[in-house]
C-alpha cells in the first residue's frame, strides 16, 4: 500500500521532468509544446487519481504510464543528451498506445481476457521490442556521423540495413496491432452490460480514436521507414478527451450521489415506507427494484416489514447487498449489471445510508410487530381449538359413557325396579344435564355449525339477553369465537344484556349495554387487531376486522 | 313397532337396543354411519330410525342431515334424532321441510323408558315430537314478554303445542275433552297473532318459531 503511495508521489515529478525535457528536445513550438504537456500531463494526473481512488484497478497505473509513455516519444532523438535517457527513449518512444489501450479495457475494473492479453503483448513486443529494444541494439549515431550524439550504452553491434529493416517491420507490424486493439476495445463495448457500457464507454470511445489516429501514423510512416509524428497534435487532443472521459464518469457519479442526498434529505423528514426504494429505482432507472432488509434471524423483509424473498422473485433479478463497515445493511434486487460500476453502490450508500439505516430501523420494528400480532392470534386459536377440542372430548368420551350407563339402568329398571335403581337413574340424568352444560360453556357446538347469530340467540334462550341485531351471514371462526365469547362472558349476575352487532363494510361491530365483567375480553379482541372501549354510561364498543 | 338404530358408540347402540327389546320392540338393525343407516332404513322400512345427532365423518350434525335425507326417500319411515345439545336451532332445522314424523330428544331422555316409547309411537304415527326441556326454556324466556296476555292452563297447552302434540294428545294428557282444548288453542294463536294453520305440524313449526324470535 505505502508502496503504491511512493509510486505514486513519485510519478508527479517524474511527469513534470519527462514533459519538460520532451518539450526541450523535441524544439517545439509553443503551441506544439503545450499540446504535448496538456495532454501527457492530464492522462498522468487523471490515472494517478483514479489508481488512489481505486487502487485495486489496473486502470489507473496504466493510464499514469500511458501518460508517460506519451511524454516519452522524443527521448530517442540524440537531443536529449544522456545516455541513460537515449536508451529509454529508444525502448519505449511508441509504448504509449498499447498503455492507453490496456487501460481503457481494464477501466474501470477487471482484467484483460485472454484474447485481449494476446493482443496486448503483440502490440507490447512490436512497439518495445520491433521498434525498441531490437533496433537500438544496432544503432550506432556516432557511426552515422552524429558526433555530438551521447552514446547509445544498448549498442552491439552497428547494423543499418538490420536497423532498417526492423523500423519498417515495426511499422507494418502497427498496422496489424493497432487495428486489432481497436476491434478488442469494440468489442468489449459491445459485449458487456448496458450500465456498464454507460460508464466504459467515454473512455473507449476516446481511446478507439487515439488509436485510430496511432494506425493512421503507422500508415504514413511507411515510406519514411521511421515512426513518424505528423498527427501528435491530434492525438494529443483525443489524450486529453481520455483523461476528460475518466473524469465525466466522476461528475455522473457525483452527480448521481448529490441528487440521492438531496432526495433523502427531501425524505428525512419521515418517509413513507417504501419511499426510499421509489427514490432509488427512479435514480438507478430500475422500476423492478426491490429493496430489502435483513433481519437478525437471517430473513428479508420490505420497509413494512413484510417478509419478501429476492431469489425467487425473478431469475432475471441480480441481488447486491449495500455494505455499510462491512456490515450489511439493506439488498437491493435489481436487473443484472445495474452495479458493474462497482462505485454506484458505494455512492448509493454514502448518499443515503442515514434513511437506509432509518428505514430498516423501521423495517425490523414493523417485522418484531406483524410477528407478534400474528402470535398472539395464533395464540388465541390454538385455545380456540383446544376449547373445541375438549368439547367433543366430552361429547365422544364422557357423555357417551354416562348414556350407556343410563341405558343399562333402565334395562335393569325394566326388569326388576325399586327405589336405589331409581335413585341411580335420577343422579344419572342430572350428572348427564351438568355435564352438558358444562360442555356447552367450553364450546358451543352450534356455534361452529351454525355461527355466531345461532349461537347468541341460542345462549338468549338460558341467559338474561336481549338481542337487537345480529349479523345474518358467517364470519371467520376466529371473529366468531371471539365475539361469542366477549357477549357470553358480558352477560350480567343481574339485569339483562342488550346486544346490537352488526357487519359494518368489513368490520363487526358489536355494542353491549348493561355488560358485567369483561374479564379478558380486551386481550381477546386486540389478538385479532380489534379494538374495545368503554364509555362513561358503562356502554361497550367492539370493533372487529373480519376481512 | 320396528326401530333401527344409529350410533357410533357401540355402547349406547347395543344399549338402547337392548332396553327397546326389552321394552317389546323390535330391533330391525343397527348402523354405525349415516352410510349404514341409509342401507339399513332402505332394507329393513322401520316404522322408526333413532339416530344420534354426532356421527362421522365430521361429528357434528350428520344426524340431522340423514334424517332429513331419510325423510325424503321414505315418508313413512319416522326419523326421531337423540341429541345431546339443547340447542332449539338444531330441532328447528330437523322439522323445516318435513314436520311430521320426525321428533328431537335430549339424549338423557334414554333413562325414561316411558319417554322414549311415547316419543316412537308419536313419530310413528307421523306428530312431530320436540324435548320438553327445550320448549319449557323457550317458554320460560318469553314468560315475562308477550306469554303475560296467556292464562296458566293456555300455558300448559301451548307448551304441549310446541312439543308437537295434536289436539288429541293434548286432551288426554290434561284430561281435558277435545272440544276444551280446541277452544284453548284458538284462544292462545289470537292471542299471541300466530296464523293458525289447520295442519298440525305447521302449527308447531309456527309456535316454535314465535318462542324463539328474540325482540
Amino acid at each position: 500500500m505505502s508502496l503504491a503511495r511512493a509510486a505514486r508521489s513519485a510519478f508527479w515529478p517524474l511527469g513534470l521532468v519527462v514533459g519538460l525535457m520532451s518539450v526541450a528536445v523535441g524544439g517545439l513550438g509553443p503551441f506544439d509544446a503545450a499540446s504535448e504537456l496538456v495532454a501527457g500531463w492530464s492522462v498522468i494526473a487523471t490515472g494517478l487519481l483514479f489508481w488512489a481512488r481505486r487502487p485495486a484497478s489496473q486502470a489507473g497505473p496504466l493510464l499514469a504510464a500511458a501518460g508517460l509513455a506519451w511524454l516519452l516519444v522524443y527521448w530517442n532523438t540524440p537531443a536529449i543528451g544522456s545516455a541513460p535517457g537515449f536508451a529509454i527513449g529508444l525502448c519505449l518512444y511508441g509504448i504509449a498506445p498499447p498503455l492507453l489501450a490496456q487501460a481503457a479495457l481494464a477501466f474501470p475494473s477487471g482484467r484483460p481476457s485472454r484474447v485481449e492479453a494476446a493482443g496486448l503483448g503483440l502490440a507490447y513486443a512490436a512497439t518495445a521490442g520491433v521498434l525498441g529494444l531490437l533496433p537500438a541494439l544496432v544503432y550506432d549515431p556516432a557511426a552515422l556521423g552524429c558526433s555530438h550524439c551521447p552514446a547509445n550504452p544498448l549498442l552491439l553491434a552497428n547494423a543499418p540495413g538490420l536497423y532498417d529493416g526492423l523500423n519498417r517491420a515495426g511499422i507494418w507490424l502497427g498496422l496489424v496491432w493497432a487495428p486489432l486493439l481497436i476491434g478488442l476495445l469494440a468489442l468489449q463495448l459491445a459485449r458487456c452490460t448496458p450500465a456498464l457500457r454507460k460508464v466504459k464507454a467515454p473512455l473507449t470511445v476516446t481511446a478507439i480514436g487515439y488509436l485510430a489516429l496511432v494506425t493512421w501514423e503507422y500508415w504514413l510512416s511507411l515510406d519514411a521507414g521511421f515512426l513518424s509524428v505528423r498527427l501528435r497534435t491530434a492525438e494529443a487532443v483525443t489524450l486529453i478527451g481520455v483523461a476528460a472521459a475518466v473524469w465525466w464518469t466522476w461528475i455522473v457519479a457525483r452527480r448521481t450521489r448529490g441528487e440521492m442526498t438531496r432526495l433523502v434529505v427531501e425524505l428525512a423528514g419521515s418517509p413513507e415506507p417504501g419511499q426510499l426504494r421509489d427514490v432509488m429505482a427512479a435514480m438507478l432507472g430500475d422500476p423492478a427494484l426491490l429493496l430489502a432488509y435483513p433481519l437478525p434471524d437471517g430473513g428479508l423483509v420490505d420497509a413494512e416489514g413484510r417478509p419478501v424473498t429476492v431469489d425467487d422473485e425473478q431469475k432475471t433479478a441480480t441481488v447486491t447487498p449495500l455494505l455499510r463497515d462491512g456490515r450489511t445493511i439493506a439488498v437491493l434486487a435489481h436487473r443484472p449489471g445495474l452495479f458493474d460500476n462497482p462505485a454506484l453502490a458505494d455512492e448509493l450508500v454514502a448518499g443515503s445510508s442515514l434513511a437506509l439505516e432509518n428505514e430498516r430501523l423501521q423495517a425490523e420494528l414493523n417485522a418484531r410487530l406483524t410477528e407478534l400480532r400474528a402470535s398472539r392470534a395464533r395464540i388465541a386459536e390454538a385455545g380456540d381449538a383446544e376449547r373445541r377440542r375438549l368439547e367433543r372430548d366430552l361429547h365422544d368420551g364422557a357423555q357417551q359413557h354416562l348414556a350407556a350407563l343410563q341405558l343399562s339402568v333402565s334395562v335393569a329398571r325394566l326388569k326388576s325396579d325399586n327405589a336405589i335403581l331409581e335413585r341411580v337413574e335420577e343422579e344419572l340424568r342430572a350428572a348427564a344435564e351438568e355435564l352438558r352444560t358444562l360442555a356447552r360453556g367450553v364450546f358451543p357446538a352450534v356455534l361452529a355449525d351454525e355461527g355466531l347469530a345461532a349461537a347468541v340467540e341460542s345462549l338468549a334462550e338460558e341467559t338474561p339477553l336481549r338481542i337487537v341485531a345480529l349479523p345474518a351471514t358467517r364470519l371467520s371462526q376466529a371473529v366468531e369465537t371471539a365475539a361469542y365469547f366477549v357477549i357470553a362472558r358480558a352477560v350480567p349476575d343481574k339485569g339483562t344484556l342488550t346486544v346490537t352487532a352488526v357487519l359494518d363494510d368489513d368490520r363487526l361491530a358489536i355494542t353491549l349495554e348493561g355488560a358485567g365483567a369483561l374479564a379478558g375480553a380486551r386481550d381477546r379482541i386486540a389478538a385479532l387487531d380489534g379494538q374495545l372501549t368503554t364509555d362513561a354510561d358503562g356502554l361497550i364498543q367492539v370493533s372487529l376486522p373480519c376481512a | 313397532m320396528r326401530v333401527v338404530i344409529a350410533d357410533d358408540e357401540t355402547l349406547v347402540r347395543d344399549g338402547l337396543g337392548l332396553l327397546l327389546t326389552e321394552a317389546g320392540f323390535t330391533v330391525g338393525g343397527k348402523a354405525a354411519n349415516p352410510n349404514e343407516l341409509r342401507r339399513l332404513v332402505d332394507e329393513v322400512r322401520p316404522d322408526v330410525a333413532i339416530v344420534d345427532i354426532k356421527m362421522p365423518p365430521t361429528h357434528t350434525d350428520e344426524g340431522i342431515v340423514v334424517a332429513q335425507q331419510i325423510r325424503d326417500a321414505h315418508p313413512g319411515v319416522g326419523v326421531l334424532v337423540l341429541s345431546h345439545y339443547l340447542e332449539s336451532r338444531y330441532a328447528l332445522r330437523l322439522l323445516e321441510h318435513h314436520p311430521g314424523g320426525a321428533g328431537y330428544l335430549l339424549k338423557e331422555r334414554v333413562s325414561s323408558v316411558a319417554v322414549l316409547a311415547d316419543a316412537l309411537q308419536r313419530v310413528a304415527d307421523g306428530e312431530c315430537v320436540i324435548d320438553p326441556t327445550i320448549v319449557s326454556r323457550l317458554i320460560a324466556r318469553r314468560e315475562r314478554g308477550p306469554l303475560q296476555e296467556l292464562t296458566g292452563r293456555e300455558r300448559q297447552v301451548l307448551a304441549l303445542m310446541a312439543e308437537g302434540r295434536s289436539n288429541l294428545g293434548i286432551s288426554q294428557r290434561l284430561s281435558l275433552s277435545p272440544k276444551t282444548v280446541e277452544a284453548h288453542v284458538g284462544s292462545i294463536l289470537l292471542k299471541l297473532g300466530i296464523d293458525g294453520s289447520p295442519d298440525d305440524h305447521r302449527r308447531v313449526l309456527a309456535v316454535l318459531a314465535f318462542l324463539r324470535s328474540a325482540t
